[in-house]
């Protein structure tokens, strides 16, 4: 999270960049094994995705930038990456999934946060639990020998997600994606 | 429009050079940084359907402003506005640091800025208006100490962007000087930022309102920008106040702050 407005040296808003589009790129580099192995991919998302809608029209949020706003929305982004992995790799014994690890108490909102959104963590990070209670979720996700079937888990349950999670989205974002990244999942690596 | 945008890879070159194209502007982006370059210019070209000229070149360098402005005339570019964004600054005191640091503060920030805008003007479109943009500071407004160089050289730029309005009026050109406080432009400004404290947040500016702020203020004839209210009322203290009494507290200030940020 970042408190203001930055770019990566791309020209591409930081958290977009980090919390989505690399996740995005790094699986497009691994999706060779990922097919030979019927591998499984997982991504933290988080219960923000839910209440919130993509900004098409200013993904970047170079107007009204709001970090809350710009975290959410790049937790919707895992979940529709998830989604568009499942709708184009299924078939070819791929898995994706969404998880919301709950509230931890790591160092997300300090990490060249100030002011408001650092104190606000401060705070919040007091109720958090161990990040040894939600990786249980990537340990069941990842161990058994058949994928779990849904999208979207906590604490090893499958859970209802956002409305927002649609094939239309999960296209739209997956395109936007490859012309961001320069790359294109039909002509793999 | 076409814009031609030095310092393009740094924090506020990328923030100029994507409101450009936000708009719709062509560019020409020049940098020290080669990779930089080559990495925004693509960034850009992802998002928006511009065209992008890129030409990367030490400004300060003999004979390399000469050939950016040549590659330019190469590709039939013509400008409308030229944003002198490159500058470089080194903390510290004036004694401690080697002259070689000290002369290269006024051969970029001085020198090759003045000789790019002397060359651009020959690159301007033969109809229409001119803008020039000088990245100016909140630090030209009163003596710096700790960041005496800097601060001169931005005072320089400043004085130099009015004066150079004024000449330039009859001929269909705008200029305009901005003067902002600090930017998360790169990890050690925020650093540095945070080690000043409320005053350093309370100073701080958006890169991408100060550029857009910057290029609408400069197309409606703006000759002097500083951006932030707080910053704007410290700079009307800055004329009214003895400047040996604000230098006297600023190196209180920044005395405390850079011990604490290059500790």
């Amino acid at each position: 999270m970042r408190s203001c407005y930055t770019t990566t040296e791309d020209g591409y808003e930081t958290a977009f960049a980090v919390n989505h589009l690399a996740g995005f790129l790094l699986t497009y580099l691994l999706m060779p094994g990922l097919i030979a192995g019927r591998g499984r991919v997982l991504t933290t998302s988080s219960a923000s995705h839910k209440m919130m809608k993509m900004r098409w029209k200013d993904i970047m949020f170079r107007h009204g930038y709001n970090p809350l706003l710009v975290y959410k929305q790049s937790k919707l982004c895992n979940m529709l990456l998830a989604y568009g992995l499942n709708e184009r790799f299924g078939s070819s014994g791929v898995s994706a999934y969404g998880i919301d690890p709950g509230l931890v108490k790591t160092d997300i909102g300090l990490k060249n946060t100030g002011g408001i959104v650092k104190a606000v963590w401060k705070l919040r990070q007091k109720g958090g639990v161990s990040p040894e209670i939600p990786a249980k979720t990537y340990a069941f996700l990842c161990g058994g020998p058949e994928p779990p079937k849904g999208l979207y888990y906590r604490l090893c349950r499958e859970e209802r997600y956002s409305r927002e999670i649609n094939k239309q989205n999960a296209d739209k974002l997956w395109e936007l994606s490859e012309q961001l990244c320069g790359v294109c999942f039909k002509s793999p690596v | 429009m076409t814009a031609l945008i030095t310092g393009a890879a740094g924090g506020l070159g990328r923030a100029f050079a994507l409101e450009c194209a936000e708009r719709g502007y062509d560019l020409l982006l020049t940098d020290i940084n080669a990779d930089g370059l080559q990495r925004v210019s693509q960034g850009i070209k992802r998002q928006y359907d511009v065209r992008i000229y890129e030409k990367a070149c030490d400004m300060t360098e003999g004979g390399a402003v000469d050939g950016l402005v040549a590659y330019a005339e190469g590709q039939g570019i013509r400008l409308d506005l030229l944003l002198n964004v490159a500058g470089i600054d080194h903390e510290g005191g004036f004694a401690q640091k080697s002259f070689d640091s000290i002369s290269g503060i006024l051969r970029l920030n001085i020198e090759a800025t003045l000789r790019m805008t002397h060359q651009a003007l020959g690159l301007r479109r033969r109809t229409g208006r001119f803008y020039i943009v000088f990245v100016s500071s909140l630090a030209s407004m009163y003596p710096m100490p700790l960041k005496a160089t800097y601060a001169a050289s931005k005072r320089f730029l400043l004085d130099f962007s009015i004066a150079l309005g004024q000449e330039l009026k009859g001929e269909n050109v705008s200029v305009l000087a901005l003067c902002p406080g600090g930017m998360p432009t790169r990890e050690d400004c925020i650093q540095a930022m945070d080690a000043q404290g409320f005053w350093g947040r309370a100073t701080a500016s958006d890169l991408e309102k100060v550029a857009r702020r910057t290029i609408s203020r400069v197309l409606r004839g703006g000759r002097v920008y500083v951006p932030g209210i707080v910053n704007h009322t410290f700079s009307i203290a800055g004329r009214v106040l003895s400047p040996c009494a604000v230098a006297g507290l600023l190196y209180r200030r920044w005395r405390r702050a850079q011990q604490k940020w290059l500790a």
